[in-house]
């Protein structure tokens, strides 16, 4: 009697479907910590703000406010992680999950040019970079890093030693 | 078939360059841009893994090497990091009562938690605590890195 082993791995939906869990957990603890702090579990509450404070400066005049309590990170990081969730849901309506090509590299060295521009104005006095801003250019990054990280981690679902091809 | 290349040294050395710029003091800010500092790790180690990849001919970079990379970076980058940290006297305990003293903006419940931990734990169990968190971040952030990494590294075919 033979057996097929097959990993439950090597399935671009069930990769994608992880990958889109991830992220939409990690966006939803970034609105959990001030929806936890408002329905009073404090600790709770001060924990996901503790864990983000290792990736975050959490400034709260940089930071949106929901239920008069700030989000677990700034301004910008909201943008970049929202950003990056609706790269995850609009990918399979863009690109099919199967086919693991990545965009050409230049478009993501332009994704950071708004990012970069918007934290050079502050940095040089030029201008004062605003909520809205901060918020797009992490969106527009956010949003394009997808394209260059979930077809990588959708080709091990691959049968044939992840295969990808990058467009030049 | 060519047996692919070692690991763990171009791990060591993201997991090196993650600890370093998590630790010292203005290099770590650039961990406050979405970890930057430990993508950058991730990143690290797979360059230097593709090093040595490129000096053999049947061996290719795949993204799979990216994310062990990535991830082992990570982990090792949250170790030694915890042990610098501890070493150099930045630990979260530390940081924990700077944090308590200087920042009157921190959103109450986090000075809540940090009182509670500060209360009840002791300073070993919230030097594992921040381990743990380091863990979770690093490794998630150094995959992140290392898919990134074999994306931008390699030309047209990846295999």
């Amino acid at each position: 009697m033979k057996f097929k082993h097959k990993s439950i791995f090597k399935s671009h939906n069930l990769l994608y479907l992880v990958f889109l869990i991830a992220v939409t957990m990690w966006c939803f603890l970034i609105i959990a910590a001030p929806l936890l702090a408002k329905l009073e579990y404090r600790f709770a509450s001060g924990m996901i703000y503790m864990f983000f404070s290792k990736i975050c400066h959490q400034m709260p005049e940089r930071s949106f406010f929901i239920f008069g309590k700030q989000l677990a990170v700034c301004s910008r990081c909201t943008g970049l992680y929202f950003g990056f969730l609706l790269g995850t849901i609009v990918y399979p309506i863009i690109i099919k999950l199967r086919s693991n090509w990545i965009p050409a590299k230049k478009y993501f060295f332009l994704a950071l040019i708004p990012i970069f521009i918007d934290i050079s104005v502050r940095f040089l006095h030029i201008a004062e970079n605003t909520f809205t801003s901060r918020l797009i250019t992490g969106l527009i990054l956010g949003a394009t890093t997808v394209f260059f990280i979930l077809p990588g981690f959708l080709s091990l679902g691959d049968n044939s030693e992840n295969k990808v091809t990058i467009q030049d | 078939m060519q047996e692919k290349p070692d690991k763990i040294r171009p791990a060591l050395f993201g997991g090196l360059t993650i600890a370093i710029i998590s630790t010292v003091p203005i290099l770590s800010l650039v961990n406050c841009f979405c970890c930057a500092g430990v993508i950058l790790g991730g990143f690290f180690s797979v360059y230097f893994y593709n090093k040595s990849v490129l000096e053999l001919e049947e061996v290719e970079l795949t993204h799979s090497d990216g994310i062990k990379l990535g991830l082992m970076s990570g982990g090792f980058g949250a170790i030694i990091g915890t042990i610098f940290s501890s070493l150099i006297g930045t630990n979260i305990q530390q940081t924990i009562s700077k944090m308590m003293e200087y920042s009157s903006e921190l959103p109450p419940e986090f000075a809540d938690a940090l009182d509670m931990l500060g209360q009840h734990q002791e300073g070993f169990a919230l030097i594992v605590l921040g381990l743990m968190m380091s863990l979770i971040i690093d490794c998630i952030f150094g995959i992140l890195g290392g898919i990134l990494a074999v994306t931008l590294l390699t030309k047209k075919k990846v295999n």
